[in-house]
């Protein structure tokens, strides 16, 4: 009988589409307001709005909020959980991408 | 796994990459601020030199690159931008030296404590300093030569005749930021769609 290898299960908060496109640039630039995440990644203030909240409530991503002149910016951080999340989601992906080989 | 899994999960990971070398990148334009203080500084020798109320023209001039400076970078945020962490050890490194040429050029003029040789030698050096620590930070061998355009400045400005080091200021203004910044500017937009 053949064992089946067992295949990491991927973590959903990190597997929806913009929130992994977020935690990646996160994960390249130190910090980044919402517009500038906005424009990477081609999505609507709604859309972005609800995932960066998904990301935030899993303490994936960290937001200050602050003045830039007189209107209000949020700055958003990769957190040490969010960065490990990724970090294993890329490591279950190549190992799913290699069993599949 | 179905092929149409395995290609879901391929696209996630160029996504990723994608997106960490987009974070990663740079995408943000300095050659102006070399430009503005390499000018700035020029006008202000010419003002005193050549034109009616020579002794506003270095606090006119300077208040102005302050202004400019500060106008262009808040617009900047405004459009929205992302820092990261080498960004953010360069805008150091430059915040440091500017205070202190601030302090030192406020310092002279207010005190007269300082001879104009002596400042030139700490005002070039500084210039080198943090030339020089950004070009180490980002690994850019470019700007290592403007460094050494100041080294050489600070060097010369022990040397030459004191009627001299107006215009070893101005050579070295011309060539470290003016000549650097207008390089760097040129090459920013040529990149721009890169």
């Amino acid at each position: 009988m053949s064992e089946t290898p067992l295949l990491p299960e991927l973590d959903p908060v990190v597997h929806g589409q913009l929130r992994l496109a977020v935690l990646s640039l996160l994960s390249g630039a130190d910090q980044a307001d919402f517009k500038w995440l906005r424009d990477r990644t081609g999505s609507t203030d709604g859309n972005l709005g609800a995932n960066l909240a998904k990301l935030e409530e899993a303490k994936y991503i960290a937001v200050t909020k602050k003045f830039i002149g007189k209107k209000p910016a949020s700055i958003y951080r990769l957190t040490p959980a969010g960065r490990k999340a990724l970090a294993t989601y890329v490591a279950s992906l190549r190992k799913l991408l290699g069993a599949a080989l | 796994m179905e092929e149409s899994d395995r290609s879901e999960l391929l696209t996630r990971l160029r996504l990723i990459e994608e997106m960490m070398s987009e974070g990663r990148r740079t995408t943000q334009r300095w050659g102006w601020m070399f430009l503005l203080w390499g000018l700035g500084p020029l006008a202000a020798m010419f003002w005193e030199d050549r034109l009616a109320y020579p002794a506003l023209a270095w606090p006119v001039v300077m208040a102005a690159c302050v202004i400019v400076n500060g106008a262009v970078l808040r617009a900047r945020r405004r459009r929205g931008e992302a820092r990261t962490a080498v960004m953010h050890a360069v805008g150091a490194v430059w915040g440091s030296a500017g205070a202190a040429v601030l302090l030192l050029a406020l310092g002279a003029a207010w005190s007269g404590a300082l001879d104009f040789r002596a400042l030139c030698v700490a005002l070039f050096a500084l210039a080198a300093v943090a030339h020089s620590a950004t070009s180490a930070i980002l690994r850019w061998t470019p700007q290592f030569l403007a460094a050494l355009i100041w080294w050489a400045a600070g060097l010369a400005a022990f040397l030459v005749p004191a009627a001299d080091l107006h215009l070893l200021t101005a050579a070295a203004l011309l060539f470290g930021n003016v000549a650097f910044g207008a390089w760097l500017t040129h090459r920013e937009w040529s990149r721009r769609d890169e």
